[in-house]
């Protein structure tokens, strides 16, 4: 099918892009990597006046190192990500997960923000921002920016904290230097949705689990983090059964979907075994 | 907006509104048709350029993304004449079939070559690398193994110089995107048009009303009634597509919704609404199968049964019996499959030009240009001598593009009104709703053995199709061909429901009946503890399924496979096989021409290739006689007209067994009258014509159904498969399958290979991951997008040993018949078995979902 028409602005800056969200309200769509609003569009799921491409503004590109953080673009791309050593040193977790999103073609496209605000349940990247305790910069009318935890971000089937107007600029991700990392992914066929997935990352010392972050993908209308596990693999050490143990409860209430790929309780069935399975590789086991 | 990107190394002039995708701008504003759009949603990976060097899908690629960029199609890969290596290797490995993919994977392939040249030499990447490097790419034909290879061999170093071989004389314009599928049609003054389809199940149509200035015509049936989610009832066309868009969905179509049931079981119960309610409704039910739909008696929604006997009484009081005494010997199983969609990967499409009168002109994507030109002739009363019909290249077909579609009708109606060319070519989700499927349905089969001897005693199959408003079922009559002559009885029926309508899907019926009598069988050897290829060995008469035994036991895999049951553990294996039996078609009508044209070899003949091989087949016979290359031989195909003589249609297996022969005997003549020396121009004139005609024995061609001639024989096949069941998730890997395949000679080696790991590859597909899924509360399709409606991928693919048995059909002229369908009959049957075999659990419904399959191991824990 052919999307219906709309107007195209490309701006340069993020304060035009914000100027021009301003103007259009409601009326505009943003437009980051492409590979999940031209499908929208093109099934006429949404039918925007304008949108605003945010290819040209490089400031919104690459990722670099703040101290205690590394901070991320919103326009950089997968493999972008998935190449960046600052990424892979400091946030390996987010490396591991972005290395499963579907195939070449679409990480050379896929932009980390773009997924992150269209929040696809079973998209690859939620979980790990999550588990890594993120901090997500929103960029609003005027130019002003205000800081949100990844906790306070996701907040419903692809619906985020960020509102009307608004663009996400930067995923600041504190650094996670020497922790194990690992992304746990189901599918029925190689490179699918994930129909549950889990993000783990570990600090071990001497065998033991000294702390531990774990997050879900599609366990529910949003990602989300077993904080309840990653306490209790606090002071664990990193065998099979200590590990089967603490993370037993993973799923206890979650609310999954059901769908052709399994109902809810599959779901949770899952969860538990792939918790397990990523805790294990993520702390060497 | 407008800006001039760099598109293979030339500037081009793109204008844009904004909202094209970049694939719009290259087919339709640059003419670069090389690049396919397939799924329209960055699955398949079709679309795929290089931009600024990178490999996306531009698809999804909005076009204003190609502002300052640099490009690459297709058709920019080869360097003038001088083909890239990896196009060079995919033409030596055969990495392709239809090729409507195959752009997509070769620029796929070319950005991962490059790169992994650069970093790491001449080292072959491993099969895990290829299929990562290529995830975004699929292949509905199954021609992985041979993209394995080649992007292996290329990777190598192999392909660095030189020519290489060809293996498919059609190769060349496929790797470079320069084959002219009926999608890439464009005539001067062309008109675009689209189909209104019901989006309710059921419903009575008033007249329609057409805006004033709009082009459109009513596709109802006459009782004006719309009886499944996606039918056709009217089609308009305008200068654009998207201006035909937008008037088809102004038609004002007036619909009554009726009630409606997608249910078979709900279908079958007293009272259920009515698919069709009278005698002459029923009369025009559309038929889903390939042969000929014989009588049978309706009640309500249920037709039938028909019955297949053969001292029938006597099967039903020996299972009866056995039933009561509680024998051993009884195994009694209930099987369920799921519709499967053919998935071709170019759409039904269609160019009609009548704009001069006497003259009808169609491009379409069949897989019978010679049936189509005859069908389009009576369909609109015409002299066939005025009507051409086209397909130079089909993009798969499957069985769906057997006969004359909607699409057709249409676009010729229309062009008649206007008098201007015009082509409609179904979108994605149309050609995943609207054009057939393997019907899904319930199998009960009760086989009856001696505890003492495992002689047969009784065979009962009752089968119920679903194949929504299509009847024609022949699954059960399928299971009567195969073991002993003892006493057996088959009973089909056809459960209508307002769904949309099974079609003639490789080997009709084939998979269906295996997936059920196959464990049925392996059921049996467990209970009594033989050996499942000793016991059909036992049972069966069939010589060439002999020889596939024979072959089978000597194989490692089946050697050391695992007693059932006896794993523990979280991954289990299991070794699993299946035999496979089919009829034997020809067209003896078939008429080959070879000639000498401009010092040139050619052979002609009104048939097509779907990515089956059947030009390299010509090409291979006429080249085998004159001692040249394949591709010296001029090969025309893909057109019938008037000038034409007969040609088969590529479908029940019968293409390749009908123009071997019959072109080397032309090829034969020719020689006789050049004599020894090479082919020159001296000869142009020179032309010899041969006709198929039946086999050598008493009865040449015994019988005829339904147009198609039923040969004497049975094909054979048999897969043994190895899988790994992960038995904490469910899932299922399938590691290994070996297909013996017994057809007699093969005449395109590398080609009949890739054919038949095709049709492993859509039994993976068949027994792990497809299922068409329907809406119940409002009968619309759910999986009519690629990434809902799932097929294997290269990471999905397992090892693969193709073995063919060459004996056996000495009387068949040329000594071999057809395996398109044969090889597609057991994999998915195979892959059950091997499931029991490593788990314990028997697999009954398909598809074998994760979560099915562990919801079975734990309720056998429980029991």
């Amino acid at each position: 099918m052919i999307p219906a028409s709309f107007d195209y602005v490309a701006p340069t800056t993020v304060d035009e892009a914000l100027a021009a969200l301003a103007e259009h309200g409601d009326d505009a769509k943003v437009l980051a990597g492409g590979q999940s609003l031209l499908p929208i569009l093109r099934m006429r799921l949404n039918a925007p006046g304008v949108v605003v491409d945010l290819g040209r503004i490089p400031d919104l590109q690459g990722v670099c190192d703040d101290g205690d953080h590394i901070v991320i673009g919103a326009m950089t791309t997968y493999a972008a990500v998935l190449a960046d050593d600052l990424v892979s040193t400091h946030a390996s977790l987010l490396s591991k997960a972005v290395a499963t999103v579907a195939d070449p073609q679409i990480r050379h496209r896929g932009t980390l923000g773009g997924a992150l605000v269209h929040a696809d349940p079973a998209g690859d990247v939620g979980a790990p921002v999550l588990a890594l305790g993120a901090e997500l910069v929103v960029a609003g009318p005027g130019g002003q920016t205000r800081t949100v935890t990844a906790d306070d971000f996701f907040e419903d089937l692809f619906t985020t904290a960020v509102g009307e107007g608004e663009l996400l600029t930067q995923i600041r991700i504190p650094k996670h230097t020497g922790w194990g990392a690992h992304y746990e992914k189901f599918v029925r066929v190689s490179h699918q949705w994930s129909i549950v997935a889990v993000a783990a990352t570990v600090r071990s010392e001497g065998g033991t689990i000294a702390e531990a972050r774990v997050g879900l993908t599609n366990m529910g209308s949003t990602p989300l983090r077993a904080v309840s596990v990653e306490n209790a693999l606090v002071g664990q050490p990193a065998t099979d059964e200590a590990i089967r143990a603490a993370v037993a409860s993973v799923a206890d209430g979650t609310n999954p979907p059901s769908d052709l790929n399994g109902d809810s309780d599959y779901r949770r069935h899952l969860a538990t075994v792939l918790t397990r399975r990523a805790v294990l590789a993520a702390a060497g086991a | 907006m407008e800006f001039t990107p760099s598109v293979n190394d030339e500037s081009r002039v793109a204008r844009v509104d904004g909202h094209e995708s970049a694939a719009q701008v290259i087919r339709d504003d640059f003419g670069l048709t090389g690049t396919k759009v397939v799924c329209g949603g960055g699955v398949c990976g079709a679309c795929t350029i290089l931009l600024d060097g990178d490999p996306v899908v531009s698809c999804l690629t909005p076009a204003t993304r190609l502002r300052d960029a640099t490009v690459t199609t297709v058709e920019g890969i080869a360097d003038g004449d001088d083909l890239h290596p990896v196009q060079r290797a995919f033409l030596e490995h055969d990495g392709l079939q239809c090729g409507y993919c195959t752009p997509g994977f070769v620029v796929g392939a070319v950005a991962f070559h490059d790169r992994w040249r650069a970093e790491h030499g001449t080292t072959e990447p491993d099969r895990h690398t290829i299929a990562d490097a290529l995830a975004g790419h699929l292949c509905r034909c199954g021609s992985y193994e041979g993209i394995f290879r080649a992007v292996a061999a290329a990777c190598r170093g192999e392909h660095d110089g030189g020519a290489g071989t060809v293996a498919r004389v059609d190769g060349p314009e496929k790797v470079t995107g320069s084959a002219v599928y009926t999608t890439d049609v464009t005539l001067p003054g062309m008109l675009y048009a689209v189909i209104r389809r019901a989006d309710i199940a059921a419903a009575r149509v008033g007249p329609l009303t057409i805006p004033p200035g709009t082009l459109a015509v009513d596709l109802l049936p006459p009782d004006r009634r719309v009886r499944w989610a996606g039918q056709p009832v009217a089609v308009a066309a305008a200068e654009t597509l998207d201006e035909a868009r937008r008037a088809a969905a102004a038609l004002g179509v007036p619909f009554t919704p009726l009630a409606f049931v997608t249910d078979p079981e709900i279908a079958s119960r007293p009272g259920a609404p009515l698919v069709y309610e009278t005698k002459d409704e029923r009369k025009r039910a559309p038929n889903g199968s390939e042969g000929t739909v014989f009588p049978a008696s309706w009640k309500g929604n249920r037709r039938g049964p028909s019955r297949t006997p053969y001292l029938g009484s006597l099967a039903k009081s020996r299972v009866a019996k056995a039933r009561t005494t509680g024998r051993r010997g009884l195994v009694e199983l209930e099987f369920h499959t799921a519709a499967q969609l053919h998935t071709s990967f170019e759409p039904h499409a269609c160019v009609a030009d009548w704009s001069d009168p006497d003259r009808l002109r169609v491009w379409m994507s069949t897989q019978g240009v010679e049936a189509m030109r005859l069908a389009i002739a009576e369909r609109f009363d015409l002299d066939p001598a005025k009507v051409e019909v086209v397909a130079d290249y089909v993009g798969g077909g499957f069985g769906s593009k057997l006969s004359l579609t909607t699409e057709t009708v249409a676009a010729i109606r229309l062009s008649r009104l206007s008098r201007r060319p015009v082509k409609i070519a179904l979108d994605r989700h149309e050609e995943l709703t609207a054009t057939g499927n393997r019907p899904g349905g319930r199998s009960r089969v009760s086989l009856l053995v001696d505890e003492r001897t495992h002689g047969i005693e009784a065979l009962l199959v009752d089968t119920e199709s679903h194949g929504g408003v299509a009847i024609g079922s022949t699954v059960g009559a399928l299971s009567m061909l195969v073991y002993e002559r003892t006493p057996r009885l088959a009973r089909d029926v056809d459960v209508v429901t307002n769904a949309p309508p099974g079609a003639p899907f490789r080997g009709p019926g084939g998979p269906t009946y295996a997936w059920a009598l196959e464990q049925t069988v392996d059921e049996v050897a467990h209970r009594f503890g033989r050996d499942p290829i000793d016991l059909r060995a036992q049972w069966d008469g069939n010589e060439k399924r002999q020889a596939l035994y024979r072959w089978a036991r000597a194989l490692p895999t089946w050697r050391e496979r695992p007693a059932t049951g006896s794993q523990t553990g979280r991954f289990r294996r299991g070794v699993g096989v299946a035999a496979a039996n089919w009829l034997y078609f020809v067209d003896a009508d078939t008429e080959v021409v070879v000639s000498v044209e401009g010092g040139r070899l050619v052979v002609t003949c009104a048939s097509q290739d779907m990515g089956t091989g059947s030009r390299t087949v010509l090409a291979r016979a006429v080249a085998g006689v004159f001692d040249v290359e394949p591709t010296d031989v001029v090969v025309r195909l893909g057109r019938s007209d008037a000038s034409l003589a007969h040609g088969p249609a590529s479908g029940g297996s019968r293409t390749t067994v009908s123009l071997w022969s019959t072109a080397v005997e032309a090829a034969t003549a020719v020689r006789a009258q050049v004599g020894a020396g090479a082919v020159t121009s001296a000869h142009d004139g020179v032309s010899a014509t041969a006709r198929r005609g039946g086999d050598r024995g008493l009865r040449a061609v015994p019988f005829t159904v339904g147009g198609i001639q039923v040969g004497r024989g049975f094909s054979a096949a048999l897969h043994v498969s190895e899988v790994e069941v992960d038995t904490r998730t469910g899932r299922t890997r399938v590691l290994r399958v070996h297909g013996g395949i017994a057809v007699g000679r093969i005449h395109a080696p590398a080609l009949a290979r890739s054919q038949c790991e095709g049709s492993i590859i859509q039994g993976v597909g068949l027994a792990l991951h497809e299922q068409q899924v329907l809406d119940p509360h409002s009968g619309l399709t759910l999986t009519a997008n690629l990434e809902d409606y799932r097929i294997p991928q290269l990471g999905d693919t397992p090892e693969i040993d193709i073995h063919f048995h060459e004996e056996g059909w000495d009387r068949v002229p040329g000594g071999g018949v057809g395996l398109g369908e044969v090889a597609t009959i057991s994999p998915a049957a195979s892959l059950g078995n091997a499931i029991f075999n490593a788990t314990g659990w028997r697999p009954t419904t398909l598809p074998v979902r994760p979560d099915r399959l562990l919801a079975g191991l734990r309720a056998d824990a429980v029991r």
